[in-house]
């Protein structure tokens, strides 16, 4: 093959681009069509056509300066584009779409470029050569969403980790300089860290004397676990308050025992009731029955 | 660095942020000789600015207080801050015997409470 018939895909691509573009754009948003013709689809429909014009623009202004070929993950020619294609695929994953329909954005080009090309190429050689590179590059751009997307959904994840760990750990200001802390759910030793930190903060930020810590809602308690409510027992009382643990249920009391821990230092109480009524004594308060 | 000053019937030292080896021992040393010369029995240190705390300041706290309990002296950490309590936890030590207290003012409601049971 001489040099003159080997012709530079990109300069075919951007050709293309150029000369059919509301035909590729046409047929491009036709692929994409899915949506119902309600007005949130309608607005889907906009949503995706913007897109699909500023993608094309973008690709055709990177082909300007380089070749197809060139793109791999550092070429900073391509920046531009995998940056686009990045945004595009994290947002997506923030929208809840499924990867399927991510990648469909960019593979519904890959057809009408494939088709536009066919009447360009001059020979048959030609034409396989020039499909081979176009497939090998929508390749890179499909696995190049496809990452971005995964980034997105582990950026979600992480997120809701996060928004689940705050509000797993409630601290209540329950009377006076007495905080509550009623535990719901599996402790594990990510969370008792958590848990420990939060009402440490708690206690200095409102200088409560007590703090009350209700373990009614742990199913169960393992060694470590156990250790983390003796460490955040110590802790609290460095800082100079002190605390109450309630609501120990039979199961985790035998649990305990076997486990050998020493609790004796420990205050407990047997509800959250009792717990809070100990605490009114110790700062020399109680409820009493009104008069009337 | 650290301050002290006598304020009635007891002596209170402030630590400063950074408190390093020969500070920690070197205000050992102050508490004890002036818990002498002062004629007070305790001592209140304030450590809510020491925010970063290792094996070896922990444990010099907690050598203070068993010093100055030798002397018949008392002593009681106020407004240690979150991180430092799970630090001294973290490496296992309880500081046993020594006495906290959240703010100056709870240390100072424990002490009239104390020097009127003392008198009395």
């Amino acid at each position: 093959m001489s040099k003159k018939d080997a012709k530079h895909l990109g300069d075919v691509v951007s050709q293309i681009l150029e000369e059919s573009k509301d035909e590729l754009l046409a047929t491009w948003f036709q692929e994409l069509k899915t949506g119902e013709a309600n007005a949130e689809g309608n607005l889907r429909q906009r949503e995706l056509k913007n897109e699909s014009e500023r993608f094309m623009k973008l690709l055709d202004t990177t082909l300007n300066r380089t070749d197809l070929s060139t793109l791999d993950d550092n070429d900073p020619t391509w920046d531009e584009v995998r940056e686009y294609l990045a945004r595009l695929a994290v947002n997506e994953a923030g929208r809840g779409a499924s990867l399927t329909e991510t990648v469909a954005f960019v593979h519904g080009l890959k057809v009408p470029l494939l088709e536009a090309l066919e009447e360009k190429a001059s020979s048959v050689s030609e034409l396989s050569r020039l499909f081979i590179e176009i497939s090998r590059f929508f390749d890179r751009l499909e696995l190049h969403v496809t990452r971005n997307f995964q980034i997105g959904l582990d950026e979600i994840i992480r997120r809701q980790q996060e928004e689940l760990m705050e509000v797993s750990i409630p601290v209540i200001k329950l009377w006076g300089d007495i905080l509550v802390l009623p535990l719901v759910g599996v402790l594990d030793s990510e969370r008792a860290e958590a848990v420990m930190e939060k009402l440490l903060f708690q206690i200095v930020e409102t200088q409560s004397r007590t703090a009350i810590m209700d373990i009614t809602g742990i199913p169960v308690v393992d060694t470590q676990v156990a250790q983390y409510l003796v460490k955040t027992v110590t802790a609290v009382r460095l800082l100079g308050s002190d605390i109450i643990i309630s609501g120990i249920r039979p199961r985790i009391a035998q649990a305990m025992v076997h486990l050998g821990l020493d609790l004796s230092h420990i205050k407990t109480e047997a509800s959250l009731v009792d717990a809070f009524r100990a605490a009114l004594n110790w700062s020399g308060q109680k409820i009493v029955e009104s008069e009337t | 660095m650290t301050y002290i000053a006598k304020i009635g019937k007891f002596l209170l030292a402030t630590v400063e942020e950074d408190l390093d080896d020969q500070q920690a021992l070197d205000l050992q040393d102050k508490l004890s000789q002036r818990l002498e010369s002062a004629e007070v029995r305790c001592v209140v240190l304030d450590i809510s600015s020491l925010v970063i705390v290792d094996s070896f300041v922990g444990r010099v706290l907690s050598d203070i207080s068993r010093t100055l309990a030798l002397m018949g002296g008392e002593t009681i950490v106020v407004g240690m801050q979150p991180p430092v309590a799970m630090t001294l936890v973290e490496l296992g030590l309880k500081l046993p015997g020594i006495r906290t207290a959240l703010t100056l003012e709870h240390a100072m409601e424990y002490l009239e409470f104390h020097a009127d049971s003392r008198e009395t």
